[in-house]
């Protein structure tokens, strides 16, 4: 399955912030697969990357994330899961 | 700074004589008592397995703790890995035979025998300390208690042995430093591990010193800052780096007022500062230091630029680094920080030597990554490098970068082996594959080729 035609658009926005924010070189917003696990997976992101994405998301949702919501785990699972949560908390 | 140091020293309260109905740590909202710290260190240290060396990997700040405590109370030394990647654990491992590990939640590394921490049942959650006076074990200050490691230029993560007396020399010239205008009791509340000296002298030295207690928990995003700091009584220290400030001087919601806020592992711009002191309502105070020599030098940043050398240290500027020399320290400790001196105990930073590569406060020496990267099977010549910061974001986490030369090997095969040889934080971005890299007539290469072609291959 290609990537692309499975791409929300929240997801494709997302995937663009993840690849500017984390200063992805390499790697194209296409190339995140919306099922694939964000840290420990391919993409290599560490907690710095967390800490990064966080404050990304916080300036382009206007909400701030927290490591222990229940569902954690599950928001940082996947592309798809983390766009899931900014569209249930985003404020702009 | 010849102080001299006794020949043992009490394992908690060494800087005085803390009361033992005071406050070591705050636990999931709920106080332990230093009597109760002493308990726990006790039942712990009898139930350890026989082993020469235990590798502590655990994440809660008082789990650790104790288990620090009772392997010293046990003989047994501590082994600090810079970072809990498999790989790291099992290289240490090998070269200290009669190993075990020290967990407090699972740890996939099923190759060594595991003494997992649980507390819960019975020991600290128990609604009264036992009614015995507790005993505080007496520590030969010559005794070797913990190992740090960090990494080296020949692939081998250099150890960094510690006594019991020279932890706490350190733990007390620093706090001498810091602590002497804040208000008591004190609890410190850390985004950084306690398995790095950083924090290992600040969140779990200080505490067992007797200066402060200590949060457990480890949080990381802004917001989680705040809720720690707000379950935490005052007055409160946040231990953090850039990295996190950086963060957090842009976090949308109140800030608790603090006493203090210590940051080290990299220089904080004075406008970071600056804004952390607003947000926070708190002086914001740097440390500089390394693992070899601990927190060696402190400065108000908003307020001054030259750092000033704590007491228990004495310095000497070379060419290429600066020579620190202490009563605590075995030899003279050589760092690749270039300083020069305004007087005996002050100074500026300069610059830092070219294979020292520091992110996020996780130090490497690239000399080490590029070994690492040319043990991989398959990967015939590469080079990891640090690219200019200069198009980064002010204060951005600049990372490595590579080429790699793997005729047969696509990019995530290379990056998924380096995964299991090196730290996260050091996994080059990007990792480009190139057909050669730009060698000169002697083999050698130049860093100026290198970002050159960085440049030509990241252009578009």
């Amino acid at each position: 399955m290609g990537a692309e035609e499975a791409q929300t658009l929240v997801e494709r926005e997302l995937a663009g912030l993840i690849v500017t924010a984390l200063n992805l070189e390499g790697t194209t917003a296409d190339d995140i697969e919306p099922e694939a696990p964000l840290f420990g997976g391919s993409l290599g992101l560490d907690s710095i990357d967390a800490l990064e994405l966080a404050l990304a998301i916080s300036r382009r949702y206007g909400f701030e994330l927290r490591s222990d919501d229940d569902n954690n785990t599950r928001i940082f699972a996947s592309l798809r899961s983390l766009a899931q949560h900014v569209e249930t908390r985003r404020t702009t | 700074m010849a102080r001299q140091t006794p020949a043992s020293l009490p394992l908690l309260g060494a800087a005085g004589q803390p009361e033992l109905d005071g406050v070591v740590a705050w636990r999931h909202g709920r106080a332990i008592t230093r009597a109760r710290f002493l308990h726990d260190v006790l039942a712990v240290a009898r139930a350890l397995p026989d082993h020469a060396h235990v590798i502590n990997v655990c994440d809660d700040r008082y789990l650790f703790m104790v288990g620090f405590a009772a392997a010293v109370v046990r003989r047994q030394v501590s082994l600090l890995p810079p970072s809990r990647v498999a790989g790291v654990v099992v290289a240490i491992a090998a070269d200290y035979p009669d190993t075990y590990l020290l967990v407090d939640g699972p740890v996939g590394d099923g190759a060594l025998p595991q003494f997992r921490m649980v507390l819960d049942s019975g020991l600290t959650d128990a609604p009264h300390a036992p009614q015995d006076p507790p005993f505080v074990p007496l520590i030969d200050a010559e005794q070797l208690v913990a190992i740090l490691f960090t990494s080296g230029s020949t692939g081998q993560a250099m150890p960094n042995r510690k006594t019991w007396g020279a932890l706490v020399t350190g733990a007390a010239g620093h706090a001498r430093a810091l602590l002497p205008d804040v208000q008591r009791p004190l609890t410190v509340v850390a985004t950084v591990p306690s398995q790095h000296m950083y924090g290992f002298e600040t969140t779990i030295m200080l505490p067992l010193l007797g200066y402060c207690a200590v949060q457990c928990d480890r949080p990381l995003y802004a917001d989680d800052v705040r809720r720690a700091l707000e379950q935490t009584p005052e007055s409160r220290m946040l231990i953090t780096t850039p990295v996190h400030l950086r963060a957090f001087a842009e976090y949308t919601g109140i800030m608790p007022a603090l006493e203090l806020i210590l940051c080290a592992t990299a220089p904080l711009t004075t406008s970071l500062a600056a804004a952390c002191e607003e947000k926070f309502t708190a002086p914001v105070k740097e440390a500089f230091g390394c693992t070899e020599a601990g927190i060696m030098a402190t400065r108000y940043t908003t307020r001054d630029e030259p750092w000033t050398l704590l007491s228990h240290f004495v310095i000497e500027a070379r060419a290429d680094g600066t020579l620190v020399h202490g009563d605590h320290l075995v030899e003279p400790v050589f760092m690749q920080d270039v300083i020069e001196l305004q007087d005996e105990r002050r100074f500026r930073l300069i610059g830092r030597g070219t294979d020292l590569v520091n992110i996020a406060g996780k130090r490497a020496s690239l000399g080490d990554l590029n070994t690492r990267l040319l043990s991989i099977e398959g990967v015939r010549d590469g080079v990891i490098f640090m690219p200019e910061a200069a198009t980064q974001e002010a204060g951005a986490v600049v990372r490595t970068a590579a080429f790699v030369v793997a005729p047969g090997m696509t990019r995530e095969q290379v990056l998924a082996a380096l995964r299991q040889l090196v730290d996260p934080a050091f996994l080059p971005r990007p990792l480009l594959l190139v057909d050669a890299l730009p060698r000169s007539e002697s083999s050698k290469l130049p860093r100026a080729a290198v970002l050159k072609l960085f440049a030509e291959q990241t252009r578009s």
